[in-house]
């Protein structure tokens, strides 16, 4: 679904809220969600990769050094 | 004072990684914090704007007769549509006088074919012009429902040439489901709301049930006549 169709769609989460089916909650999230689609799974690997694993490669860098001193 | 005791076999390289292993846990860590307050930054502000449309919505249920003269309301609108070229540019950090705010509707006497400009957030371009429906953006929000974006209104439709603005943003003015008119934002630069349709449509939300209010709940009066002058 492109960004034209779910501004379609956010309209219409805004005239069911008015028309009071949903609760207000319900409505932010269901906003929040429209303009904050989650990140693809290739970000979030890359996300993973810069912030997880490369302070471990430097930590097992320095370790084997050292340990081949 | 404690002695720091440092391992005598770690070389000066060994220190190193371990200092730029720290930095970049560091790095990634105070990203991830920022990112998780400016989630909840973002999230408290989409609550007051939906909030605030949502009291405006409200409100327009409470008064449906709002009687105001021809001047009052084109004033109002006028100072509505202001608020929305502000806040657009406060969004993109620039300044709000380049952008323009035109407020338009299905023509009255032909309702399926034109749209008529009825109010704009500066004087500098007049209202009242009528547009055909083939090639207008505004149409295509009317019709959708949905907010339509071009980058380069020249380039993407015709008949655009000697018109002083390039990026163009139209948000449908919706009630009870229906799409009664739309609300362009313009500006001279290309390509200034791509990808941002959806943020602005949020943000500028309580603006555009303001003007869904000034279109359904005021009835134009009169002028009255001004004392001494005779009819």
């Amino acid at each position: 679904m492109n960004a034209m169709e779910q501004s379609g769609q956010k309209e219409r989460w805004f005239d069911r809220f008015n028309r009071g089916e949903i609760s207000f909650d319900e409505l932010s999230q269901k906003v929040y969600a429209i303009d904050h689609p989650k990140p693809g799974w290739q970000r979030q690997a890359l996300k993973f990769l810069v912030g997880a694993f490369l302070p471990l490669l430097f930590v097992g860098t320095a370790a084997s050094h050292n340990d081949s001193q | 004072m404690p002695n720091l005791i440092i391992h005598p076999q770690l070389s000066r390289r060994s220190i190193g990684l371990l200092v730029l292993a720290v930095l970049a846990a560091n790095t990634f860590l105070r990203l991830e914090v920022n990112a998780i307050q400016s989630q909840k930054i973002y999230e408290s502000k989409n609550d007051r704007k939906i909030r605030t449309a949502a009291i405006i919505d409200k409100l327009s249920l409470m008064f449906p007769n709002i009687s105001m003269s021809q001047s009052e309301l084109r004033q109002l609108r006028n100072e509505i549509l202001l608020a929305i070229t502000s806040s657009v540019a406060s969004s993109l950090g620039m300044e709000a006088g380049g952008f323009m705010g035109s407020l338009l509707i299905r023509t009255p006497s032909a309702p399926d074919q034109t749209l008529t400009v009825i109010a704009r957030s500066d004087s500098s371009r007049e209202i009242g012009i009528v547009y055909p429906k083939e090639g207008m953006l505004a149409w295509e929000a009317i019709e959708r429902g949905q907010v339509q974006i071009t980058g380069d209104v020249t380039e993407e439709f015709d008949g655009f040439d000697s018109k002083p603005y390039k990026s163009v943003i139209s948000f449908p003015i919706m009630v009870a489901g229906n799409t009664i008119a739309a609300v362009n934002v313009d500006h001279a630069f290309r390509y200034l709301f791509l990808d941002r349709g959806l943020l602005f449509q949020t943000n500028l939300r309580p603006y555009l049930r303001l003007i869904a209010l000034s279109l359904v709940n005021v009835a134009e009066t009169q002028p009255e006549p001004k004392p001494g002058v005779e009819a």
